[in-house]
């Protein structure tokens, strides 16, 4: 086992103070940059040292920590804190996550977080289901009962057993606040609280098996293949289970390892999984913290029956129809351009024009329901949902540019260049001009200029089979009076509207080959390079082979050598090197 | 900004896999004798309220004064010297230690055996303060009587400036501020309105869905009335968020269809037997209108509004008004009570009671705002059945005592 130890300089039994924040954050800036040296692919690393394999060391998401203390100390436990903004990288926040580091402002979010999740963990209603042991005395040190304590949530927290150093190290805490306040579970608190704030729980470490040799590839060791493995399945910490199959070794086999994944994608927890990748895919972030071209901003004196609930249950809309679709459902990942069967809310159906009856008492959250959209009607698949259309909008005007773009990148994985710096949106926006009256009008007029016409051609053709939707995504059929023309084209392939275009993307061959590549980045935690370029190639031909199952490429993923391969070119420190360095802070 | 008007033909509803049996049953629902429906638009009602066309010098003697006053003068007519009803005023207004004891002595100025009683619960056993009347010549509303321009006290409608207009109700409301309306204001009564507004979201929806040929044309239609099981959702604004949809009771005592036309896009009805909606126990526990009337305009934009109107038991009106004490008396309302109850007594206009010919209803007419709605039966219920047609021929009214 190759785990290393961060014995972390010691705050107060009782109370925390300033040493161990500039130690945490002397160390994560240390962790920041040495990833950013070693992440392939990673910005600014001219020379990266890992030539294959994933992101060494990879920053918790805040849904990853909202999922590991709910599923290690229950979902009534409030959080109690706020996250930062995480850093979209190559397409996907799972990639950015490898180059975060940790800013003073969020180290006391994480403390006052750990302090209060602990707070509640060890609380007199629930010590006795969260503490195996019944101490000698409550109000005084209890060594042996603290060890099974901490050795059990630590090895769940830091997702590996901890090291007999770092077990005597949170016992100590334990010990001493327990005698100064003469409080057993107060001992407890403090020592869980660390643990919370340690770079161990907060970063995700994928340690190597074995000694690290420039050009000789080298693999993960068997807890942090349980590591990749439950958070690219799951989203969130390895179980207690998956923990005993890599303790027995049970992961290093590629039977064994089969046999894992196949019962972790069977186990209700890969929606997790898979709605936290698509929420990644899909920028859903861009919900919480508005991106410029990507939010559910809305000018409410134009969109005032976008209110928050449809934004909120926007996001949740798209969600369930993938997983219904791809997992409960196992089906065509194409589908989900053209799929009539959704799941709407009273607020949803409001903005779509659909009745859509409470089936719950006034006053209570009203459950999901499914639904099929007609046939004939123009909603199909999930670009005609709000969370696409809606989300890729101005405030106050539908964009065909802004939505062309995203289906662009998003879906179809292509780089659309950033407008010019100097360029005039003036035309564009001006919905006033009794010349353009509709937005195909206006974005012809703008496309005149040749510095705009190459990239607008690449969204304007597809975008514009959009316009029957409104920026708060409603439908319409015509602007400014004028009937809406929603004709588009896409890669040579013409079609009318949204449903037209539903067909065009999931007959695109572009759009499965981006999820793969996608899927694929987004496993290792880094943008695939060249060499991983035969192992997409054959993910891709793998992924037509299984009629575009989701839950086939998966498997084909989690089971793959490359997943957990390490190389080191030699050319900056390497992994180990990085995590020893860490130890030593 | 509302979407494209929503023009439910049957046929042509919005995607209806899960809800077109519900669809059908609504159709299934109208009366036989209605024509052949082939256009259906369903609402839901936005806004409720007294409808108040007040204009300049409308009021005899000028609007209600300011409640302190009001009260001040009930107090001193009580026997107290007018130095202490100013002080205990003040100390109520003021909010300090002594505001308790000015409450109690406001709350209990109504004198039963020259004991003090409870004035909110009994609103006779305060000396009538009278509050002002309205005389002036306008008034929205309907002729109920049928007497048109003979019709005494009557009003002028402002807007389709028929003679012979009965809403009494607005002579007792209409010169208070918070009741009072454009344009002699710039919004609609602040009572109403606010209350409305504020209650909407807690109390089921009332519904309103008119059927005929083609809206786009003159022509007959149907208009059912009724209430929903769900409570409206609001938009980002705060306002009745449309195109929600809900689901009718199945409670016969909240069903009404009615039999109208429609013309030029406004919508009256033909036959004109009683109403009867259950609303909110807070504002307006119950609509029960006999000579039932409707006045409304569908809006290019999809919405409706308008104004329905009829004879209304007044003691419906004044209740929930009196249980909201001296909180809506110097508060939401700033009306005074006991002087509503005197006023709404003496302008009744209709329903004398057999024994003591004290009028018990007064003629009305209410403003309502309405958004486009999708309407689907409960499920698991019967459509309700419709009410039966109320005899044509209401026993004659009488006037009230005190009329203006």
């Amino acid at each position: 086992m190759m785990h290393k130890l961060i014995p972390l300089p010691r705050r107060s039994p009782v109370a925390p103070t300033i040493g161990l924040a500039s130690a945490c954050l002397a160390l994560a800036a240390m962790l920041s940059s040495s990833v950013q040296a070693a992440s392939a692919g990673g910005s600014g690393s001219s020379a990266p040292s890992v030539a294959a394999g994933p992101a060494m060391l990879v920053r918790l998401s805040p849904n990853e920590y909202r999922q590991i203390v709910a599923d290690v100390f229950g979902s009534d436990i409030a959080i109690g804190g706020r996250f930062a903004p995480e850093i979209r990288q190559d397409g996907l926040l799972a990639i950015g996550a490898g180059s975060e580091s940790i800013t003073a402002d969020e180290l006391d979010q994480y403390q006052a977080m750990a302090q209060s999740i602990a707070a509640q963990v060890l609380d007199e209603s629930r010590r006795a289901v969260m503490v195996p042991c019944t101490p000698t005395s409550a109000t005084a040190s209890d060594d042996h009962c603290a060890r099974n304590f901490i050795a059990e949530v630590g090895e769940l927290l830091y997702r590996r057993p901890l090291t007999e150093e770092e077990l005597r190290t949170q016992i100590g805490i334990a010990h001493k606040t327990a005698q100064q306040t003469r409080d057993f579970y107060a001992g407890l608190q403090d020592s869980l609280g660390d643990m919370l704030v340690s770079p161990q729980f907060l970063f995700k470490w994928y340690d190597v098996k074995g000694p690290i040799k420039a050009g000789a590839p080298s693999t993960l060791d068997a807890y942090a293949r349980a590591s990749k493995l439950s958070f690219l399945l799951w989203d969130s910490a390895p179980n207690q289970e998956l923990l005993d199959a890599a303790r027995r070794g049970k992961l290093n086999s590629q039977k064994g390892l089969a046999r894992q994944v196949d019962s972790m994608l069977a186990s209700p927890r890969l929606q997790n999984g898979v709605r936290a990748f698509f929420s990644d895919m899909l920028e859903f972030q861009c919900a919480d913290f508005p991106c410029e071209d990507s939010n559910f901003v809305k000018d409410t004196t134009i969109y005032p029956d976008f209110t928050p609930q449809v934004a909120a249950d926007a996001e949740e809309q798209t969600l369930r129809t993938l997983v219904d679709l791809l997992i409960t459902r196992d089906g065509d990942y194409r589908d989900v351009f053209i799929t009539r069967n959704t799941f709407l809310t009273p607020a949803l159906g409001a903005i779509y024009g659909v009745p859509l009856p409470r089936t719950s008492p006034n006053g209570e959250p009203t459950p999901w329901q499914a639904y099929a959209y007609a046939p004939g009607d123009p909603r199909a698949g999930i670009l005609s949902e709000i969370s696409f259309v809606a989300f890729h909008s101005h405030p106050g005007l539908a964009s065909a540019t802004l939505r062309g773009r995203a289906l662009r990148e998003d879906i179809l994985c292509q780089k659309v260049p950033d407008p010019p710096p100097n360029v005039s949106f003036k035309l564009v926006m001006d919905t006033t001009n009794p010349e353009y009256k509709t937005a195909r009008e206006r974005l012809s007029a703008h496309r005149s200029n040749p510095v705009c016409a190459g990239c607008h051609r690449l969204m304007d053709p597809i975008g514009l089979a959009m316009e029957n939707f409104d920026s708060d995504g409603s439908f319409r059929t015509r602007e400014n009076g004028v009937p809406i023309d929603t004709s588009g084209e896409l890669d040579r392939v013409k079609f009318t509207g949204m449903t037209g275009l539903g067909k065009a993307v999931a007959n695109d061959p572009a759009a499965p080959a981006c999820l793969v590549s996608r899927l694929a980045a987004y496993a290792l935690g880094r943008k695939p390079t060249k060499g991983d370029s035969a192992w997409v190639t054959d993910l891709k031909k793998a992924f037509i082979a299984d009629h575009y199952r989701l839950p086939a490429l998966l498997r084909q993923i989690a089971t793959s050598d490359m997943l957990y391969r390490v190389e080191w070119n030699g050319a900056t420190p390497s992994p180990t090197v990085i995590s020893t360095v860490a130890s030593r802070q | 900004m509302h979407g494209p008007m929503r023009l439910f033909k049957p046929g042509s509803w919005p995607p209806l896999a899960m809800f077109s049996a519900g669809a059908i049953a609504i159709l299934s629902i109208l009366p036989a004798k209605s024509a052949p429906a082939s256009e259906t638009r369903s609402y839901v009602v936005s806004l409720f309220t007294n409808a108040a066309y007040s204009t300049k010098d409308d009021c005899q003697g000028g609007v209600d004064p300011y409640h302190v006053q009001q009260l001040t003068d009930e107090l001193v007519a009580l026997g107290m010297s007018r130095a202490k009803a100013e002080k205990t005023l003040e100390a109520y207004e003021g909010g300090g230690p002594e505001s308790a004891a000015a409450r109690d002595m406001i709350t209990n100025r109504g004198r039963v055996n020259g004991k003090p009683v409870n004035a909110y619960v009994n609103p006779a056993a305060v000396i009538d303060p009278k509050l002002h009347w309205v005389i002036g010549r306008y008034a929205y509303g309907f002729n109920l009587d049928g007497r048109g321009a003979d019709s005494p006290n009557s009003f002028e409608d402002p807007v389709t400036h028929e003679m012979g207009v009965n809403n009494q109700l607005f002579r007792v409301f209409g010169c208070a501020t918070d009741f009072r309306g454009p344009p002699a204001t710039l919004a609609t009564p602040s009572f109403y309105t606010v209350e409305w507004s504020t209650l909407r979201p807690s109390f089921p929806a009332w519904l309103i869905t008119i059927t005929g040929d083609d809206l786009s044309k003159n022509g007959p239609v149907t208009v059912e009335i009724t209430r929903s099981l769900d409570h409206v959702l609001l938009n980002a604004q705060g306002n009745t968020e449309p195109n929600a949809t809900f689901r009718i009771d199945p409670d016969p005592r909240s069903h009404n269809v009615f039999q109208g036309q429609i013309n030029d896009g406004v919508v009256t009805l033909t036959d004109h037997h009683d109403l009867h909606l259950i609303g909110d126990p807070v504002l307006v526990s119950r609509l029960d209108l006999s000579h039932t009337h409707l006045r409304l305009t569908l809006k290019p934009n999809g919405d409706a509004e308008g104004i329905i109107g009829g004879y209304q038991p007044w003691m419906e009106i004044f209740a929930p008004i009196g249980h909201g004490a001296i909180n809506f008396e110097q508060g939401q309302a700033g009306v005074d009570i006991p002087g509503l109850y005197w006023a709404l007594r003496n302008l009744a206009d209709a329903d004398p009671d057999p024994k003591t010919g004290q009028n018990q209803s007064i003629s009305t007419a209410w403003a309502i705002g309405a958004v486009p709605a999708f309407i689907v039966p409960a499920q698991g219920t019967a459509p309700p059945p419709p009410v039966q047609l109320a005899v044509e021929n209401k026993p004659q009214r009488a006037t009230a005592p005190g009329s203006p």
